[in-house]
């Protein structure tokens, strides 16, 4: 938690939302409406169990007219907590490496990539399951998932991959995919690590059928990380892959970067602490789920439903939800729940915790401006930032705007992210605005930036 | 119309299902006791378990009193988009209502609708659709439109941008305040059953509505004006017409046919399926039942209800007697 505490401080009013608006009645939490210091204001709500997720639902604004029909946002705070168990402890996992090893990999980017695998397998224990997928012309299973027993042996596998012709993506990500779920012991984080240099050149090429069969898989707990390496590669569909089945996006330029992003990975995958997390936003009557950004909700009667990625302790994952309130008479409604339903690694079974998304609607419209929420209009903003984002590097891939007006945007929104406090993803802004000057192409960068990137550390 | 997609709720683990139900409660006949156990929402009128803290139905804060405002001054919107699962709603307003993937009226973030696919407008009391230069086209009741030509929609036409499939449904009560400027055309149409606000194709469309049921799901009148039951109370205080189709019974005002001001009737507690010749009654999940001739029936299962006997919803009792056609 001592990553939210950093963002969020101790004087934020933003705490009090849920609870601040109802000044007859104790809150159900305790924590809610009370000071900060109280890490996990949501554990209060859960008194009899220790969970691994804390579960924040934040108000746009915590008044709205009436009795009129408004819109509004709320923001749904996922925190992986590190509940119960000791420290080291983990849930084991269960990797599979797939690796490209078409021609272009000749050379540095094929032994660097040797000993980015050997790090995993020092990495990982023997509680650990991994198995090995290769591909050019065809996929090949290197090693069937097994536990990592014998590193030496293991290591000795990857020294003899060698380089072949073409990339065949589709066959490489089935095979994988039929690895992973090899095992059947469902107590396992579940990850595929792809690592590629370039387009698919073999076998289906089809970019939605890729796709297609990413989420498929990720229906079936399984979630693909995508390491893109050099210039070739296909940013759009590793992203897409990636974002689809709840990974992680890197783009590596420089071959002995490998390694360390690959134990970037592992390490984050070995802090996975929330998997198949799915938030549930049940709706009351006069509520309709309008959108969840850079999401696709499924919808039931009263309920809409988004999958999110696995959640990491001490992360944070973000959903924002624009929402249609229905005319009402004037009061205090609880206009939605939000629920998050994960597998726990600390209690091994399907969780749920809640929230409660409640408006005071009012007939006074001066109250509006006292009941804003700052942390969710900045949400807001990044999400139409980044939606600007998308439509910038298409603009620039279609050629339909020019280099001028793409920095321009580009720089109002690195400018929103200095404000914002996102030094991190501003700095990467500006490098793909050097590029762009320069005459280079910038849309690994940008699609690398991802924005609305719902995780936070 | 499916019975099952109103009345099947999923069952969590959660403590505090949001759901549609009057929390149930143990005994059946002893009244008062239970009553002091529920919670009726000042605002819906949904009663709740007393652990309730927020209505289950319409979410308002139970300790609180509701503002006090007329039905009147709660604006519904004229007319509304309803996908074809009826699991989203999306709410027309007067004047210009725009259609697209973003900054839309109606937001519909699927891929094949363009960011700003069409326009639906409501004025007069009519709506009208118009392709605004979509990719993927629009289509009114399975016709192509025309890019920048403007058509009239009926009440319950079947309407597709891109892939996203609705039915628009005009809601009938405001349609008689809508249409000030049109008054001549609508005096006559605001509380018949041909709700068409237009031309050539009324009949069709309407029977189009019908057998979907969506025209059923706003509360609107069945395609037969004439009565053909009637529930009465023994003392003869109490009567209802029963028309053909499908009939809400409850005690909430909204969204009930028939409405039951008893405390022990749920808000919404039974269905009714009249036709020519036989009676259904099903109760779909009140709290404290539907009998027929005393005989408590199962939840969520239609049962026959004949001439002469009586049925009691909550505390209730009403006889069903059929309308013959020479009386009418």
């Amino acid at each position: 938690m001592s990553d939210t505490t950093q963002m969020f401080p101790g004087d934020d009013p933003n705490r009090t939302v849920v609870g601040g608006i109802d000044p007859n009645k104790t809150q159900v939490g305790g924590g809610l409406g009370a000071v900060s210091s109280d890490a996990d204001p949501y554990r209060t709500q859960m008194p009899s169990a220790v969970r691994s997720v804390a579960l924040e639902c934040l108000v746009e604004n915590s008044y709205a007219l009436a009795p009129e029909a408004n819109h509004t946002h709320i923001l749904a705070r996922l925190t992986g907590v590190n509940a119960g168990g000791g420290f080291g402890q983990r849930m084991p996992v269960n990797v599979c490496l797939v690796l490209d090893r078409s021609g272009s990999m000749e050379g540095p980017p094929l032994d660097y990539m040797k000993q980015a695998c050997g790090y995993v397998v020092d990495l990982l224990e023997p509680s650990d399951i991994l198995s090995i997928v290769a591909f050019e012309d065809t996929a090949q299973v290197i090693m069937p998932a097994r536990r990592v027993v014998n590193r030496a042996l293991i290591k000795e596998h990857i020294m003899r991959l060698d380089v072949g012709n073409t990339t065949n993506l589709y066959d490489a990500l089935a095979l994988a995919g039929s690895q992973v779920s090899s095992v059947a012991n469902p107590g396992y984080v579940n990850r595929a690590l792809l690592f590629t240099d370039g387009e698919p050149t073999a076998g289906n090429k089809d970019f939605s059928s890729i796709v297609g069969q990413v989420v498929e898989q990720k229906s079936r707990g399984i979630t693909f990380t995508a390491l893109g390496f050099g210039y070739e590669y296909n940013e759009e569909l590793l992203s897409a892959i990636a974002k689809r089945s709840g990974g992680n996006y890197y783009y590596i330029t420089r071959p002995e970067l490998i390694p360390e992003i690959f134990r970037k990975e592992l390490e984050s995958l070995m802090m996975v602490t929330a998997r198949n997390v799915r938030l549930r936003i049940r709706l009351s009557r006069w509520s309709q789920v309008r959108q969840v950004y850079g999401k696709l909700p499924t919808y039931g009667t009263r309920s809409a439903e988004v999958t999110l990625a696995d959640l990491e302790k001490g992360e944070t994952q973000t959903a924002l939800i624009q929402m249609e309130l229905g005319a009402r008479p004037g009061g205090t409604y609880r206009v939605a729940v939000v629920e998050a339903i994960y597998d726990d690694s600390v209690t091994g079974r399907t969780e749920t915790v809640s929230a409660d998304a409640v408006v005071q609607f009012t007939a006074d419209a001066a109250l509006l401006a006292a009941g804003e929420n700052p942390m969710v209009k900045n949400e807001i903003q990044i999400a139409e930032a980044s939606r600007n984002l998308e439509r910038t590097v298409m603009g620039m891939k279609t050629q339909q705007i020019s280099t001028t007006q793409a920095v321009e945007e580009m720089e109002k929104t690195r400018m929103m992210l200095l404000d914002q406090g996102k030094t991190l993803q501003a700095q990467d802004m500006q490098a793909a605005i050097d590029q762009i000057r320069q005459g280079a192409a910038a849309e690994k960068t940008l699609i690398g930036i991802q924005l609305d990137r719902e995780k936070t550390r | 119309m499916s019975d099952d997609q109103l009345n099947s709720y999923e069952v969590t683990t959660v403590s505090q299902p949001l759901d549609d139900r009057t929390q149930a409660v143990g005994l059946v006949d002893s009244g008062a006791t239970q009553y002091s156990m529920n919670l009726e929402c000042p605002v819906c009128h949904t009663q709740n378990s007393g652990s309730e803290r927020y209505c289950t139905d319409c979410g308002f804060l139970l300790t609180e009193s509701p503002a006090e405002v007329s039905e009147a001054q709660i604006e519904q919107p004229p007319a509304k988009l309803v996908s074809a699962d009826r699991v989203r709603e999306f709410p027309l307003r007067l004047g210009a209502n725009t259609v697209g993937r973003a900054d839309s009226d109606v937001l519909l973030t699927d891929n094949s609708v363009s960011r700003r696919h069409a326009v639906i407008t409501v004025e007069d009391g009519r709506v009208y659709l118009e392709d605004v230069g979509s990719t993927n086209g629009t289509n009114a009741g399975g016709v192509r439109i025309e890019q920048g030509s403007r058509v009239e929609l009926q009440d319950g036409a079947d309407v597709v941008f891109g892939s996203e499939s609705l039915k628009l449904v005009v809601i009938a009560t405001v349609q008689e305040s809508v249409g000030e400027s049109a008054s001549d055309d609508l005096s006559a149409t605001a509380d018949s059953p041909e709700m068409s606000l237009t031309d050539t194709d009324s009949s069709v469309a309407t029977q189009e509505a019908d057998a979907s049921g969506i025209v059923d799901e706003t509360g609107a009148q069945t395609q037969d004006q004439r009565a053909l039951y009637v529930l009465v109370s023994r003392d003869g205080s109490l009567r209802y017409d029963l028309l053909k189709g499908t009939l809400r019974l409850g005690r909430r005002t909204v969204e009930n046919d028939i409405v039951i001001s008893d405390q022990y009737c749920s808000g919404k507690h039974a269905e009714l399926e009249v036709t020519e010749d036989s009676v259904t009654v099903r109760d779909i999940g009140s709290t404290n039942g539907t009998l027929i001739n005393a005989v408590k029936i199962a939840p969520n299962a239609a049962v026959p209800l004949n001439p002469g006997d009586e049925v009691t919803f909550g505390q209730t009792p009403l006889i069903l007697e059929a309308i013959r056609d020479e009386f009418v």
